[in-house]
């Protein structure tokens, strides 16, 4: 785009006489105190509760403590800008960020700000980061499925759209991972036209993490329906507590306009330290674990922006997927049982299995979903029905073995399912895997199919036998696809294919 | 800060009696003697906030500056000392005159105009500031010739800001805002 000088005038001057400028009382204050992201105000007479307050020198905060004589307020800036004695004004508006469209493949922070150097973003629309919640009457119930490409959650802990459900775990077992197989399955959605878009808010992260998942992201082409909302280690503590709230009005923008979105917080234990901090430094009187009184209710309000909308809303949802790092495995710590009895179900991953080489780490004996059991497809509801009742007396047998002792045919057989079982489960990062081809292979498990073919093989098995499927029967797996359920004659169909696979697989 | 909070708290009683004896005026009048002595005499206030200097003596010194005034006064004088809240004298006035104000329906002002206002604008200012605030309004007038034109009224935390400055930085902000939109559009 080239300018000439005129038109910059011109434009300018234009500007400038289509100015209005209206006067008009504005409630102000001074800062008496300020440190540590904190400031405390006197004056602002009629502030609000989580009002938008203006410094001076454009830094930004929010009034949080309303006191007798004065107003406490976290900055969302550079504290050092803010001096003793500055006036302050109030807006009389709660935070927004930018929303929308715009957003998605976009790196920001927790004001919505793009941060990942490609540019302004141009969305006009913007949202309060606090909203209420959709009440009882604007809802339905889950009932479509959140496919995950997990084996092991989409057979046994199914998420359904608009449900929450916690990821849980210490460090290092594999938790963000399993959300982004999940964002990245959402792929074959997407180019389906009927996307789930997705937000990824990291708070308290390094800045390198969020970086390997912006990468990751693009290498799997999944960022053109992904937000990222970044704020990391190094923000101000007032920052990472408005992020998982701003993330989550982008995400009931897709929900409002009857579309569907995915929100993942990573994490929320981060999320409630970065709230202690500032609840701290107000003076707020600390409870258990140093926490705040209130942080239980900062999560449900949070969480509980996820729904399913009825019809005459648009039928639209926000799936959340919050992440909790427990110390240690301590999952009876104060934010861990506080976001478990707020999420509808969650999945539980294990450091040792992740060290004995089950990868998703899932304990499926921990591991619930409390209403994602209705979205599941019919034909997924089939094969998984007894899955977990089939690992869970596997096992219990296990430990058994280790004495040593005769076993009989039935409990080898058992025995043997179920090692099948679990190797089948296994699944490596990044490899998502479609609805009909996991009810394939579980079912082909699950009946005892396959009992003959070496353990180790497995594998390799797995990967044949879907690639056979697709080449060799593609009227059964498009039949699977569109009918959603298994039939007899599918069934059936699965079954001879299988033998006739197995017969060349074990020659 | 703490001693702001104490203040209010003494303060609304003193007033509460002053008010049932009809004498709001004369305690005010005591206060406001009271708190230019300590703003001006730094000796009193060493003596008044000192920590060992026993009550007894600060009650003497403070009823031989009071000279004459109600003995309500000189009572609630006595046990702020008694109850060890001298401090509370920094901000008296200030407090006790905001609360009788609010009790009289007076409320305080200042102007801060770029250049001096004649006597018919600050009537006419003090009439119409009063007409839409339904209080009758004090105003202290300031110049301050930064601002280059205009005025800003501060009334208790409220600004009406009609400076030519302000109006300038506003304009310069819209400006920067509507060159960043382009650059989004472009």
């Amino acid at each position: 785009m080239e300018l000439r000088a005129e038109e910059i005038t011109s434009v300018i001057s234009k500007e400038i006489a289509d100015f209005k400028d209206d006067l008009k009382m504005e409630s102000v204050g001074t800062v008496l105190q300020i440190g540590d992201g904190v400031a405390r105000i006197y004056g602002l007479e009629k502030c609000k509760s989580s009002e938008l307050l203006e410094f001076e020198n454009g830094v930004n905060g929010i009034a949080l403590n309303l006191e007798e004589d004065s107003v406490g307020a976290v900055l969302l800036g550079d504290s050092t800008k803010v001096r003793e004695g500055q006036t302050v004004k109030s807006t009389g508006q709660i935070i927004s960020v930018p929303v929308g469209d715009a957003m998605l493949g976009r790196v920001v922070n927790a004001l919505g700000e793009p941060i990942d150097g490609k540019g302004p973003i141009s969305t006009d629309k913007m949202r309060p980061i606090e909203y209420n919640a959709p009440n009882v009457v604007g809802r339905q119930p889950v009932k479509e499925p959140l496919q995950t490409g997990i084996k092991a959650v989409d057979s046994m802990i199914p998420i359904g759209r608009g449900q929450r459900e916690l990821i849980i775990g210490d460090r290092q077992t594999g938790k963000t991972a399993v959300c982004l197989d999940t964002i990245i399955n959402q792929k074959e959605f997407y180019d389906a036209g009927e996307p789930v878009y997705c937000i990824y808010v990291a708070i308290g992260q390094k800045q390198s993490t969020v970086l390997r998942v912006m990468e990751t992201l693009e290498k799997y082409d999944a960022m053109k329906y992904t937000i990222i909302v970044s704020a990391s280690a190094s923000d101000p503590a007032p920052m990472q507590y408005i992020a998982p709230f701003s993330g989550c009005a982008m995400g009931e923008e897709f929900r409002d306009s009857g579309r569907h979105a995915l929100i993942i917080y990573d994490d929320l234990w981060k999320h409630a330290v970065a709230y202690r901090q500032v609840s701290l430094l107000l003076r707020r009187p600390p409870g258990r674990e140093a926490f705040p009184g209130d942080v239980f209710n900062l999560h449900s309000r949070l969480l509980e922006r996820a729904a399913k909308l009825n019809d005459e809303l648009g039928a639209g949802s926000l799936t959340a997927l919050p992440i909790v790092e427990t110390q240690a495995g301590d999952f009876s710590a104060y934010i861990p049982t506080n976001v478990i009895s707020i999420t509808d179900g969650q999945i539980y991953l294990e450091n040792d299995l992740f060290y004995a080489g089950v990868r998703p780490a899932i304990n499926a004996g921990l591991s619930v979903s409390r209403v994602g059991g209705n979205a599941q497809t019919k034909a997924m509801k089939k094969v998984g029905g007894t899955l977990r009742l089939t690992l869970a007396q596997y096992r219990e047998l296990e430990a058994f073995t280790k004495f040593g002792s005769e076993l009989d045919k039935s409990t080898q057989a058992q025995l043997n399912r179920g090692e099948r079982l679990v190797e089948i489960l296994k699944q490596p990062q990044y490899s998502p895997a479609s609805v009909d081809e996991q009810v394939m292979i579980i079912y082909a498990v699950g009946q005892g199919l396959i009992d003959d073919v070496p353990v180790d093989q497995m594998k390799k098995f797995e990967k044949d036998f879907i690639d056979y499927m697709k080449q060799n029967q593609p009227d059964l797996v498009a039949k699977l696809k569109s009918e959603k359920e298994l039939t007899s004659d599918i069934a059936e169909g699965i079954t001879a294919a299988c033998d006739q696979f197995k017969k060349t697989f074990l020659a | 800060m703490i001693s702001r909070r104490v203040a209010k708290r003494y303060i609304n009683g003193l007033l509460q009696v002053a008010q049932q004896q009809n004498k709001v005026e004369e305690v005010e009048k005591a206060l406001a003697a009271i708190d230019g002595m300590i703003r001006d005499r730094a000796d009193l206030r060493d003596v008044l906030f000192h920590p060992t200097i026993p009550r007894q003596h600060k009650k003497s010194l403070l009823h031989k500056l009071m000279g004459d005034c109600p003995d309500l006064f000189k009572r609630f004088v006595d046990f702020v000392v008694d109850k060890k809240r001298e401090r509370i004298f920094e901000c008296a006035y200030e407090e006790y005159r905001d609360s009788a104000d609010h009790l009289r329906g007076v409320v305080r002002g200042r102007i801060k105009s770029a250049t001096a206002l004649t006597g018919d604008q600050e009537q006419l200012l003090a009439t119409e500031l009063g007409r839409t605030l339904g209080k009758k309004v004090v105003l202290d007038y300031e110049v301050d010739a930064g601002m280059l034109a205009g005025m800003q009224v501060f009334i208790g935390s409220y600004i009406v800001d009609g400076s030519l400055t302000s109006r300038l930085n506003r304009l310069h902000k819209h400006l920067l805002d509507e060159v960043s939109q382009i650059k989004s559009d472009a």
